[in-house]
């Protein structure tokens, strides 16, 4: 009988053993959810997975998150704190004389508002995450769609030709966020389609060899993007790059030392000649159906937002619903409720005649003057530009999230650029530099002005009567030498009347976080 | 009966198969058996070794008869085992063919201390005898357990453990924060591997519970076991590192049946209430902001009545009417006996309701518990079921409602007139009849307008087959197979009226729902061996372990909302597998040596990193068994513990980050080409294909001793730890991943500590007993190494993206980072105005300073019980000394200009304001070191007296009626409402309800 039981039981061992040998297969486990899946998989197995995967490079602009308003891309920040667009106008915004922002409860706010930040703010770490963020997506891209890929992945000529024109899009994207990486920080930290991904130190690129780096890249897609205006809304075609390029030159004198007038001309041309037309009506360039009651033939470049499909607290949703409160009645702008923070400076506010309507300002309850950076909204006239109302006195889709799309690139703009660079010496001529100017203030009805009026100061207010609140404000102070001394307004230095910052203010730092994860980040001089 | 005569036959058959002799002689033994006390044992069980259908049961006189066949005896004796109760007695008698012997048995009294040494210690794939072990592993069994209002297994355990700390939070069957020797890890889990009669169990609670052991019901639980040193729970491997919780339910016992009826009454009463500004005070405080403001806001005080168009002025407690006593009530019956005469079984149900003092809020839970323990082939096969099911209710409340209770404005009305607009709950309104988005809400509109519940049905069980081979009787093996598996679904619904629901909900209200189904099978296999060779015991065990966590969840998405949409998630399956051995060895039962190795693999880790080794040693002296000692009168047991280990820690929230992965964000974040429709985008995952094992490695040496012939016992334990590679979540260089905060091997810290514990029997005759139960430790952890100097966690509530807390190197993990607060000369703090502690002029963020940490010093737990005559008396007190608290409420609700809002309402703000009398709020005002406050405190936890009856309700029945009370009374310096703050964060916690209780206990 014990020869039995031995028997079972070697055999039961062996049994055991063979079946812990299968089982340490069950160790290679990998996502099976759909939401979740291997790169390859997902491109391999979808044909469109490489539009969708361009789609996300656009949405970087536009949301916080892969997962709608409660997620983002940035890791140790509010989601809406950390979105690209909302972190931009922060930084392009918030510390000039168009805006002040009251949440002083939030840290960054005050400094931002009042022109004092430090190296440890969250919204200039927003912002200098989300231009690296961008420039690992799509170089990522491009790195997930070579041609050798392609072809292994057995991808069609048809698709790979059209794949062709997304990684200019791609390229396109990346150069605009360094764009705003050289306007902003002037270094920045430099990934680009051959860097690795894991653990280590990327390295920085000066602010000159970003300058020539992003020049060549736009220079080099010229040609591979889809012509001016014959792009799907929303996408980045021909005019975008010159538009690009002439923001670059238009302001390379303080990039590089060396001024570009002529080409920041030839490129404003360019795009002023591809058939853009200004919408009848200034407003509804602001207003939640701006894609399609007509705003869109002047928008170069829009980033998009959807009550339902694109939702974040920020962009437009952030600065539609941060400049309601007080008095202002949340149904006449569209939304569910104001967020009562953003404002604008009385040095805004007179800027224009009263006869110009594109100052479209709430006054009731609402001081001129600000008597303290604080909660208040009722110090300061709020700002009714953008609104989540339609052309047609109806309402965006969703009351929380608003439709309207920013316009980061508009004809005005391409208008506005080729006058000064004509003024600086950059040729073209003044017949069309009048002409253009005059073509923005008839179509708002505001007063007509003749070629004796057009100078650099008449332009740089021009700009701020055309532009306010689109993100301009900031870089164009800095090119006409008044950011941070030579002209004030109220709270500027944290000072009732105005200060002057300190010189170094024209950069902002790089976050003091970023260079404790990555030594190889040095600092801008004076911070 | 006639289904256990066929089992008997049967069987006898396999007996007869089994057994190498056929021998048709007999012998026949009977007596008398009788108690402690003389009196005869009834029902007593008396059987024969080897022999398991031989039985007999003492009749009411305490005889017996039994007849047993030669093939019994072994080397011409056969063993007689005698079991009243848990007492058991052993007699060996010669066997001579057809005689008839008397043996009559005299149960005596045995001594607690020789109890405790023979306590069986589950230290993972087996156990080990209490007076063998070599680790440091504490045993609690239901005696030591604490009494009282006990919602959830960890309660028993709470404060009983040197160096175990449970903090529970006030809800109905909230979780616990459970950390034995404070944990081992900074980012990756803190929490101890809990494992039910073998059963690994998921450390993550089901959808809709808020604690892991919610579903477990407390009476079932026969015993606790501690591992605390890598030494005993470097058996568990990489899942060890916080230590291992080993609970065993009580089993079946073979005998008469018994049963056990508890029913059990609690009052759940409401123990404080924040402290905010009365509407008399309000209405001062927000008249003389108006006038240093020259600001109206005193107009938005009180309430405009629309139809006699008259301003009234209320005094509401807002807290009032979201604070209520409720009472709950939990009933237990048990049955325990030999199912068929022939399987020792247990069955039990129990039923659970416990109200949570903020209204609305509930939690209920109903269980059924079988356990049959059956033995075959004279003991050589034994086999182990256990399967249980619970159903677990939750309702939710809404915890806002504390927070809005504290802001809403105190001069307003509960209810306005009409019932039709928002309920008929007052709310803040702009113009337009709209809620004001940003005001605080209607407290009670929260809670009684939201319906947030889920229900869950948890199935458990384990089969456990322990084979002691024929031919090889010193080897075992054992086959454990387990399963777990959690349906739960839930329910969120806002009525369509409520205040809080805005934007495309308004005037909809809002519903989501979700199904989660997870899933944790198990399988274990070892042998064990063990054997004496002369003065040498050897007893070695290796095994091989599987386990498998599946699941998915479904979630409805907002059914209300036209971009919502639901998603079904299937989890990435963990798979883990194990390769362990240990091997004890004791020389002259003086010197124990133990040796463990697990080889572990995770599914978490690429190929080239999943694998991890696991040793450990430990060695034990047993002094008292030298003859220096052997006949010393005071120390009547001596034992010195050394041991060392490595254990380790995978358990992180993700897997697979080892291949590049995209995944599919959701359509509120999508993209639309053209005008076309939207589209899904893919994003790219965090790629990391180096991570790997967080390693703690720890130190331990103890002294287990007894004094006076054991009535003093108790063990000092020294440790320090160390761990490495913590896994951590650090913020990478910015651009070398597609996150810039991702988990890597960054970091080490150290631990280390000082244990006590004692327990004293300071009488124990037959009317008076008294018993002392004291434990206290002292644990320290330091950082060693970080990613980078100063890490900051702790969010401060109210500054949205500001900390209160950091990590940074040589200072405890969670200290506060916070400035220097000045004061005037009166000793009151100056609004803003701190120490520029680096002297640069400016005060910024390089002003800020560590001081202290939430993590007490010094932990202690006492417990007293009595008993005279029929009365018992138990008392449970704990203290922790060195845990400080960051009193977030007064450093953010506690300003003046918080009662205007430029949003067009007013709000109340805390009474701390009247002390403190701060004007203006400020993210470095809440940052103040004023705030952090030392929270040390002593707490009587529980007092229970009860009051048996014997033989009222029949021969060997008793009645207990017992009362008590619960979260009684708290020392301490604190300023805020209760010190014990798990992370050290005073905001809107949920108070713990001071219970009064009433039950009794029946056995029969």
């Amino acid at each position: 009988m014990k020869k039995v039981f031995q028997i079972q039981f070697w055999s039961l061992l062996l049994i055991a053993l063979f079946t812990v040998s299968s089982c340490t297969d069950d160790l290679d486990v990998l996502p099976t959810d759909d939401d979740a899946n291997t790169l390859e998989e997902y491109l391999t197995n979808n044909p469109d997975g490489y539009k969708n995967y361009l789609g996300k490079l656009y949405s970087g602009l536009a949301v916080s998150g892969p997962n709608g308003a409660g997620s983002s891309d940035i890791q140790g920040l509010d989601n809406g704190f950390g979105q690209y667009l909302r972190a931009y106008w922060m930084m392009q915004e918030v510390p000039t004389d168009e805006a002040i922002l009251g949440w002083v409860n939030d840290q960054g706010v005050l400094p931002m508002s009042a022109g004092t930040w430090s190296t440890d703010n969250q919204f200039i770490r927003a912002m200098y995450l989300r231009i690296v963020y961008q420039a690992r997506i799509n170089s990522e891209y491009l790195a997930q769609t070579t041609t050798d890929k392609l072809n292994a992945r057995g991808v069609s000529a048809t698709l790979q030709s059209e794949i062709a024109t997304y990684r200019a899009e791609a390229r396109f994207l990346r150069a605009l966020s360094y764009y705003h990486g050289i306007d902003l920080f002037g270094k920045m930290t430099y990934i680009d389609e051959n860097s690795p991904v894991g653990f280590f130190y990327p390295e920085e690129k000066s602010r000159a060899e970003l300058f020539s780096y992003v020049e060549s890249e736009l220079l080099a897609i010229e040609s591979q993007m889809v012509a001016a205006r014959a792009n799907e809304y929303g996408r980045a075609d021909r005019a975008a790059v010159w538009m690009l390029l002439a923001k670059l030159y238009l302001n390379a004198e303080v990039y590089t030392g060396t001024a570009r007038w002529t080409d920041a001309l030839t490129y404003s041309k360019k795009v002023i000649d591809a058939g853009y037309t200004l919408n009848g009506n200034y407003a509804n360039v602001f207003k939640a159906d701006n894609n399609t009651n007509g705003a869109q033939n002047e928008v170069i470049f829009p980033v998009l937002s959807d009550g339902n499909h694109l939702q974040s607290y920020g962009s437009t949703t952030f600065i539609i619903h941060a400049a309601t409160g007080g008095s202002m009645v949340t149904a006449d702008r569209g939304i569910d409720f104001g967020w009562g923070g953003l404002r604008t400076r009385r040095e805004l506010v007179t800027k224009f005649p009263s006869s110009d309507p594109r100052g479209m300002f709430h006054t009731s309850g609402q001081s001129l003057d600000i008597a303290a950076i604080g909660p208040e909204f009722t110090q300061g006239y709020a700002v009714n530009k953008f609104s989540n109302k339609t052309s047609t006195g109806g309402n965006g889709a969703n009351p929380t999230f608003v439709d309207t799309d920013f316009p980061l690139f508009r004809l005005a703009d391409a208008y506005l650029m080729y006058a000064e660079a004509h003024l600086r010496g950059g040729g073209g001529s003044i017949t069309d530099a009048t002409t253009y100017v005059l073509n923005l203030r008839t179509r708002s009805g505001a007063s007509p002005i003749t070629a004796g009026d057009l100078n650099l100061n008449f332009i740089l207010d021009e700009r701020a009567r055309e532009l306010y609140w689109e993100g301009h404000r900031r870089q164009d102070l800095i090119r006409f030498n008044k950011f941070v001394g030579n002209y004030n307004w109220q709270w500027k230095n944290n000072s009732l009347s105005g200060s002057n910052m300190p010189n170094h203010f024209n950069l902002y730092p790089i976050p003091a976080q970023s260079r404790l994860a990555n030594p190889n980040l040095t600092q801008n001089p004076d911070y | 009966m006639r289904n256990s005569n066929q089992m008997r036959k049967w069987l006898a058959v396999f007996m007869l198969l089994i057994s190498s002799s056929m021998v048709m002689a007999q012998m026949t033994v009977n007596g008398k058996i009788t108690d402690s006390s003389g009196s005869p044992v009834i029902g007593g069980i008396v059987s024969v070794d080897g022999m398991d259908s031989l039985i007999s049961e003492t009749d009411l006189e305490g005889n017996y008869s039994i007849t047993i066949p030669a093939e019994a005896a072994k080397d011409g004796k056969v063993s007689l085992l005698i079991m009243d109760g848990d007492a058991t007695e052993t007699r060996v008698l010669d066997y001579r063919d057809g005689s008839s012997i008397t043996e009559s048995i005299a149960f005596k009294e045995v001594s607690k201390t020789e109890q405790l040494k023979d306590v069986v210690v589950q230290v993972g794939y087996g156990g080990v005898k209490k007076k063998d072990a070599t680790g440091a592993v504490d045993v609690l069994r239901e005696e030591d357990f604490n009494k009282g209002a006990i919602t959830t297994a960890e309660n028993l355990l709470m404060g009983r453990v040197a160096g175990l700390q449970v903090t529970t939070g006030g809800s109905p069957g909230s979780g616990s924060a459970i950390r034995i020797r404070g944990g081992a890890s900074l980012n990756a889990s803190n929490d101890p591997l809990i494992v039910i009669d073998g059963v690994v169990m998921d450390n993550n609670a089901a959808s809709g519970s808020s604690n892991v052991l919610s579903s477990i019901n407390p009476n079932d639980i026969e015993s606790f076991s501690v591992l605390k040193d890598a030494s005993a729970s470097a058996i568990y491997g990489s899942r060890a590192s916080n230590g291992v919780i080993i609970i065993t339910t009580k089993k079946g016992k073979k005998g008469d049946w018994k049963f056990n009826y508890d029913a059990r009454f609690d009052y759940n009463t409401v123990p404080y209430k924040n402290d905010v500004l009365s509407a008399s005070e309000f209405t001062q405080v927000v008249n003389e902001y108006d006038a240093d403001n020259a600001t109206t806001f005193s107009n938005l005080l009180g309430y405009l009545n629309p139809t006699t168009n008259v301003r009234e002025y209320y005094d509401t407690d807002w807290q009032d009417y979201i604070l209520e006593n409720r009472l709950g009530t939990q009933h237990n019956l048990s049955a325990r006996g030999a199912l068929f005469n022939r399987i020792p079984s247990r069955f039990s149900v129990g039923y659970n309701y416990t109200p949570g003092i903020l209204l609305t809020s509930n939690f209920q839970r109903t269980n059924f518990g079988t356990s049959l323990n059956p033995t075959f082939f004279d003991n050589h096969l034994k086999v182990n079921v256990n399967a249980n099911i619970a159903w677990e209710d939750w309702r939710y409340a809404d915890t806002g409602a504390i927070g809005a209770a504290m802001a809403m404005d105190p001069t307003k009305p509960v209810y306005t007139s009409n019932s039709n607009v928002w309920g008929g709950f007052y709310q803040w309104l702009q113009s337009n009849g709209q809620v004001i988005g940003l005001a605080p809400k209607n407290p009670l509109g929260l809670l009684l307008q939201r319906h947030n519940t889920s229900n869950i049905r948890k199935i458990w069980g384990n089969t456990e087959v322990d084979y002691k081979f024929h031919f090889l009787p010193e080897l075992r093996a054992v086959v454990n197979l387990s399963l777990e598996t959690n349906d739960s679904e839930g329910e969120d619904i806002t009525d369509r009226n409520a205040g809080n629901v805005t934007g495309e909900l308004a005037g909809l209200g809002s519903h989501t729902y979700y199904n989660q189904w997870r899933q944790n099978k198990l399988m274990d296999a070892y042998l064990n061996y063990v054997k004496e060779f002369g003065k040498v015991r050897v007893d070695a065990t290796a095994g091989y372990n599987y386990q498998l966590f599946e699941g998915w969840q479904f979630n409805s998405g907002q059914l209300f909302s036209a971009s919502s949409e639901s998603d079904l998630d299937s989890y990435t399956d963990i798979n883990l597998q194990s390769y362990f051995g240990r091997l004890n060895i004791g020389f002259y039962d003086k010197y124990l040596l133990t040796l463990t190795y697990r080889r572990d693999g995770t599914s978490r880790f690429s190929p080239e990193n999943r694998w991890g080794n696991f040793p450990s040693a430990a060695f034990a002296w047993k002094l008292k068994e030298e003859s220096f000692l052997r006949n010393n009168s005071v120390i009547s047991d001596l034992k010195l513990r050394l041991g060392w280990g490595i254990t380790g820690q995978q358990s992180i929230g993700t897997s697979g980050l080892f291949v590049p992965l995209v995944g599919i964000g959701n359509n509120n974040s999508q993209w639309i080409f053209g005008n076309g429709s939207p589209i899904y985008v893919p994003f790219p995952n965090y790629r990391v294909d180096d991570l790997k094992w967080e390693e703690t490695t720890t130190w331990n040496a103890g002294l287990d001793f007894g004094l006076f012939t054991d009535k003093l016992r108790g063990n000092i334990d020294v440790y320090y730890k160390e761990s490495i590679d913590l896994i951590a979540e650090v913020d990478l260089p910015p651009g070398s991943n597609f996150v810039n905060r991702g988990l890597t091997n960054f970091g080490s810290l150290n631990s280390k500590g000082v244990e006590l514990g004692l327990s004293y029997d300071a009488i124990s005759q037959e009317d008076l007993e008294l018993t002392f139960n004291y434990n206290a430790s002292y644990n320290k952890i330091e950082l060693d190494e970080l990613a980078s100097p100063i890490i900051e966690v702790g969010g401060l509530q109210g500054f949205i993206g500001n900390n209160i807390q950091a990590h940074s190197v040589g200072r405890r993990p969670y200290s506060y980072w916070v400035f220097k607060q000045l004061y005037d000369t009166s000793g009151n703090a100056i609004n803003g105005a701190f120490a520029d502690l680096n002297g640069d002029g400016t005060i910024d963020n390089d002003d800020r300073y560590m001081k202290e940490g939430s993590n007490p010093d010094v932990t202690m737990g006492f417990l007293t019980n009595m008993r005279y005559k029929n009365f018992d008396f138990s008392m449970s007190w704990r203290a922790s000394f060195g845990n400080f608290v960051f009193n977030n409420i007064a450093a953010v609700n506690a300003y003046r200009n918080n009662v205007a809002s430029s949003n067009g309402y007013i709000a109340n703000i805390s009474a701390y304001y009247l002390q403190d009398g701060l004007l203006q709020s400020d993210v470095k005002q809440a940052q103040s070191d004023m705030f952090i406050e030392d929270a040390s405190f002593v707490k009587l936890d529980n007092l229970t007296v009860g009051y048996s009856v014997f033989n009222a309700l029949g021969d060997k029945t008793k009645v207990r009626f017992y009362a008590g009370a619960q979260n009684i009374l708290t020392i301490s310096d604190y300023l805020g409402e209760d010190p014990e703050v798990f992370d050290g964060r005073d905001y809107n916690v949920y108070p713990r309800a001071r219970i009064f209780m009433f039950g009794f206990n029946i056995d029969f």
